[in-house]
């Protein structure tokens, strides 16, 4: 059924009705409305008076108009929240792909990749409980703007899931030592420092390896190479 | 007239649409007084006049947001409530329609004593029988420009019509409350009625 029926013949012209309709006044306002007589002024008065008296009742702000406005808070923020979930979860891919850096240490030098892999050689295990050897102050080669992740690494600190370091002896004649961490391998050149440093490790990460790729009968300890010698 | 309420500023209300919860509270404080005395002017009864007032103040901070902070507060606020309270009578026409006729059934013919010696669930009642006297419009006007004081302009702009109809509105509600209760005014102050 149609709204509107469509204009026919015969049907009544409301031109005259829309053009009284337009020229309707509004009432004009009663001359004395300002000058009202006293009962009307005392009327208004009285409902002044009361109006001024009414106590509005004691209201306390409601549960739910607090959860409404966190509610609209958290829609407001929703794109921003969803950004910066976003940027944690690409850091910590990136953390977990990305190697970590080489330790911080005044005794260690940090040569990334100098030394082939330890490929197929079997593990010998480190015994904790040998006394650490008498450490030296010298190998000073410093690294000095290392971040804190090469120093967690060296001091044991590093992230708590984080796989213990393992130590690669790839050429002990040379009285160098790698520590592998991931992809990084870090070539301790010194050898009095390296077995204070092995020492240190072990105390710290007692399931860290030191491996001798070279041969399974290579001798392995953290006192091994001379001290003092490089 | 009632003394007139602080009004938010700018600034708080951008805090409640932060999220500030003590905003908020300040925010709610603030406003609830004044919803509840227009919602009560408009639809003359405490009750629903409560009822509404909270329902009025959830559209308010829902809409908060929408506010154009270059108007003036007071008339959005204003629109939003008598929005409401339009919408509510609307809804309860016939009901009130009923409640009217059985006011007018209770409503003695004993002298009005001072406002200021009534009880405030008395002095509701009367205020709501009194308005309800009036049509809706007309109450919208008397208690806007004469309860609450506002400038003929801003009533005006608030009800949608213009200042010559506000000003017939208003003649008409003086004229309805002398009705009722000017033969209840005592002497003293009705002065030449008695």
């Amino acid at each position: 059924m149609p709204e509107h029926d469509p204009f026919q013949e015969g049907d009544a012209d409301f031109d005259a009705l829309r053009d009284a309709w337009r020229s309707l006044q509004a009432p004009e306002a009663t001359p004395d409305a300002d000058r009202a007589d006293a009962v009307t002024r005392a009327s208004v008065d009285w409902m002044r008076e009361a109006w001024s008296a009414i106590e509005p009742p004691v209201v306390a702000l409601p549960a739910s108009l607090v959860w409404r406005a966190r509610l609209r808070t958290a829609r407001r923020n929703a794109p921003i929240l969803a950004a910066a979930a976003a940027l944690v979860v690409l850091a910590l891919s990136i953390w977990d792909t990305s190697p970590p850096t080489p330790p911080e240490s005044e005794r260690l030098a940090v040569v990334p990749g100098d030394v082939e892999p330890a490929g197929g050689a079997p593990e010998t295990a480190l015994d904790p409980d040998r006394g650490p050897a008498a450490g030296s102050g010298g190998g000073d080669a410093a690294a000095p703007d290392e971040p804190q992740g090469a120093r967690d690494l060296a001091q044991g600190s590093g992230a708590p899931d984080a796989p213990a370091p393992t130590v690669v002896s790839a050429a002990p004649e040379e009285n160098a030592i790698v520590l592998e961490h991931g992809s990084v391998r870090l070539v301790l050149l010194d050898a009095a420092e390296v077995t204070t440093t092995i020492d240190h490790e072990l105390e710290l990460n007692p399931g860290a390896r030191l491996m001798t790729p070279a041969s399974p009968a290579l001798p392995v300890s953290p006192t091994l190479p001379e001290e003092g010698t490089r | 007239m009632h003394p007139p309420q602080p009004e938010p500023d700018r600034t708080l209300v951008l805090a409640v649409l932060a999220g500030d919860t003590a905003a908020l509270d300040r925010w709610y404080r603030l406003e609830h007084p004044t919803v509840w005395r227009l919602a009560l002017g408009v639809l003359t009864d405490p009750g629903a006049a409560e009822d509404l007032a909270q329902e009025a103040m959830l559209r308010l901070h829902d809409r908060l947001d929408r506010w154009d902070s270059e108007r003036p507060y007071t008339r959005w606020r204003n629109t939003v409530v008598l929005n409401l309270c339009r919408d509510r009578l609307r809804r309860s026409a016939a009901r009130d329609r009923a409640e009217t006729a059985a006011a007018e059934d209770r409503a003695g013919r004993e002298s009005l004593p001072p406002a200021a010696e009534l009880e405030q669930g008395e002095l509701r009642a009367l205020i709501g029988q009194a308005l309800g006297k009036l049509t809706p419009r007309e109450r919208e006007a008397f208690v806007l420009r004469e309860l609450e004081g506002l400038p003929t302009k801003e009533v005006a702009a608030a009800m949608e019509i213009g200042e010559s109809s506000l000003r017939s509105l208003l003649t008409l509600a003086r004229r309805r409350l002398r009705e009722f209760l000017g033969a209840r005014l005592p002497e003293t102050i009705g002065g030449e009625h008695a």
